[in-house]
């Protein structure tokens, strides 16, 4: 890769406030999450003195209700946060482009089947299948989690996809490409997906933005029992398991979460924007 | 015509999916779900036998757990076309009975949320598009995008929180008052109001945002039209051009949007209305998943998939009515 090619990008980002805003906020929660466990071990042991203790030196965000230091927990359960949206994102992403790619392309019988699929699970309501499924399945792994997420969201990209797809495949060089008989799956992944690739880029950081939406939901119901620092559990532990809610001395423990989760969410938000901006140049207004 | 069949025979066929999921779903788990509840039975001393558990465990659904599993299906199938979902295994009430008591009240406080975040912001994304390129036009974009980031449930906590604890303004939980009688009086219709209005309040501080830029987008396209243009060379009045030209041509996208909703409209937010412990049928949903209700939780499951099937089915039908222009088919 060239210099330019580097720079290109980085230079509209930098342009660009939203983007800018949002790259920002999320570098600040990766670098978080890969570097903050290794910095702040997390002590999960009750200390009975600091129980509710409010902010101070060393614990900046208080305690929570076994006196565990909250900053900490909000550290950990940070990476927990981001691999579980992450790997969400990239099944829907994977799963989505799969079925939008061979649906389009291969057209016919195989286009009908999928397509009837796409919209027979585009008319199931997303988050209550999510929340069904994760109730029935009760599981700890963030792959399978992953899996739980992406069950509402592949389908809308599926089809945005696969109407990507039928424009380009009448293209002139797609057609050399059939001519010269080279195979329907290598045209497909290195002449049709190549150019597909920055709509599949945003389409990662949509389905990331609403697998955090889904993936707090179910931590803050308690369907899932996957971890304890996860900012979705300490929430649900702060209004309904341990009714810190209600102590008036315990507010800063329910506000936290509430502040990272919001602003992770609109970090996330601000940076989507952003990218459609820069490869859009259309939307530009 | 042709298309309204193929439509109406793809919502068919999702109903049918829908409904032979959630049976494979729940006949799959590790574990029956009437064992399960056979033992709740035998834990708690409702049942004093093995036997008697047994006996009341088969009433729970209208399916025999001892058929093959073709005819459970069937026979859930034929069961669900009667409006028979079985009962609820925490509160052994038949489960149409839960939905029928508990829809209305998701129903009134989602469309009331609804009407009103579509209106405050279709009139805020007009003046947006009217005022575009003007600093206050910047900050109000960045604000709503920043609001509409926020999740309605996370909302709902801050709300909560806020006017309930600290500054307990609004009452805390429940749909109404209960130690005022039910009826058509000032006290009774008073109450219902002041519970609604932070489950509501929930819903639309986080949702205007999303139609106000949506319409502002819109408005920001058509605005550059020569018809626009035409207007404003003829001299007529600026409020003139911004609802009937601007508004009207902009607005339909939004029905879209629109129609897409209903699933909010029957459904509801599980979390806001179990934050709010509104007895609507998401609070239930909710608890169904956490009291392993599995009855109850695929009772509506079913019910909310079905209405909202059925639901985009109408919508599309008369969104090709509204707007002559909606190309029709693939």
């Amino acid at each position: 890769m060239e210099l330019e090619d580097i720079m290109g990008p980085l230079h509209v980002l930098v342009e660009n406030k939203r983007a800018l805003a949002g790259s920002l906020i999320l570098l600040g929660f990766i670098l978080m999450a890969l570097f903050g466990p290794m910095i702040f071990p997390l002590d999960m042991n009750p200390k009975f003195s600091l129980v509710y203790a409010p902010p101070s030196f060393e614990h900046p965000l208080g305690c929570d209700y076994i006196g565990v230091d909250i900053l900490t927990e909000i550290i950990w359960g940070a990476k927990d946060v981001l691999t579980i949206v992450a790997i969400a994102g990239i099944i829907t992403v994977v799963l989505g482009s799969i079925v939008g790619l061979v649906a389009g392309y291969f057209g016919g019988i195989v286009d009908l089947l999928l397509n009837t699929l796409v919209d027979i699970v585009l008319t199931i309501p997303g988050l209550p299948l999510v929340i069904v499924l994760a109730g029935l399945i009760q599981t700890r792994d963030p792959v399978s989690i992953g899996l739980i997420l992406s069950a509402g969201a592949w389908a809308g990209l599926a089809r945005e996809m696969r109407s990507q797809v039928l424009s380009i495949k009448e293209r002139d060089f797609i057609e050399a490409s059939r001519a010269i008989g080279i195979g329907r799956l290598s045209i497909i992944f290195s002449d049709v997906l190549p150019i597909l690739m920055p709509f599949v880029g945003i389409s990662f950081l949509f389905a990331v933005v609403q697998s955090l939406y889904a993936s707090v939901a179910l931590f803050f119901i308690g369907v899932l029992p996957f971890s304890t620092v996860h900012w979705g559990t300490m929430l649900n532990i702060a209004i309904q398991v341990s009714g810190a809610i209600f102590v008036p001395y315990a507010r800063h423990y329910v506000i936290a979460p509430v502040i990272f989760i919001i602003l992770l969410q609109v970090g996330l938000i601000l940076f989507s924007y952003g990218v459609e901006d820069i490869f859009n140049p259309r939307l530009r207004t | 015509m042709k298309w309204i069949y193929r439509r109406a025979l793809l919502a068919l066929l999702s109903i049918i999916f829908t409904v032979v999921l959630t049976f494979f779903l729940i006949r799959l788990m590790p574990g029956n779900p009437m064992d399960y509840y056979i033992q709740i039975l035998m834990r708690t001393g409702r049942a004093r036998t093995r036997e008697e558990a047994i006996e009341r465990a088969k009433s729970l659904m209208p399916v025999n757990m001892n058929d093959p599993i073709w005819k459970q299906l069937i026979d859930y199938i034929v069961g669900v076309m009667h409006g028979d979902f079985g009962r609820s295994i925490s509160s052994f009430t038949p489960v149409s009975e839960i939905i029928v008591k508990s829809l209305p009240w998701t129903v009134f406080i989602s469309s009331v949320a609804l009407t009103l975040s579509f209106t405050i912001g279709t009139v805020i994304g007009l003046v947006l598009a009217y005022k575009r390129g003007t600093t206050f036009e910047g900050f109000s974009v960045a604000a709503l995008t920043i609001f509409g980031a926020i999740p309605s449930y996370i909302m709902a906590v801050l709300l909560f929180f806020l006017l309930t604890i600290i500054y307990p303004i609004f009452p805390m939980n429940g749909g109404y008052d209960s130690l005022i009688p039910v009826g058509f009086t000032f006290a009774f219709i008073a109450s219902v109001i002041t519970h609604a209005v932070l489950p509501v309040a929930s819903y639309v501080l986080t949702d205007f945002a999303g139609w106000a830029l949506g319409i502002r987008a819109m408005a920001t396209t058509v605005l550059g039209e020569d018809y626009v243009t035409v207007a404003k060379a003829r001299g007529l009045k600026e409020s003139t051009i911004v609802t009937n030209y601007v508004g009207r041509n902009s607005i339909l996208p939004q029905f879209t949007g629109l129609a897409l909703s209903i699933g909010f409209l029957v459904g509801g937010s599980p979390l806001v209305e179990t934050i709010f412990t509104y007895p609507g049928i998401g609070r239930f949903f909710a608890a169904a998943v956490s009291a392993r209700d599995y009855p109850l939780l695929q009772g509506l499951f079913l019910v909310l998939s079905i209405t909202v099937i059925s639901a985009n089915l109408i919508a599309d039908v008369l969104y090709t009515r509204l707007d002559p222009r909606v190309k029709v088919g693939d």
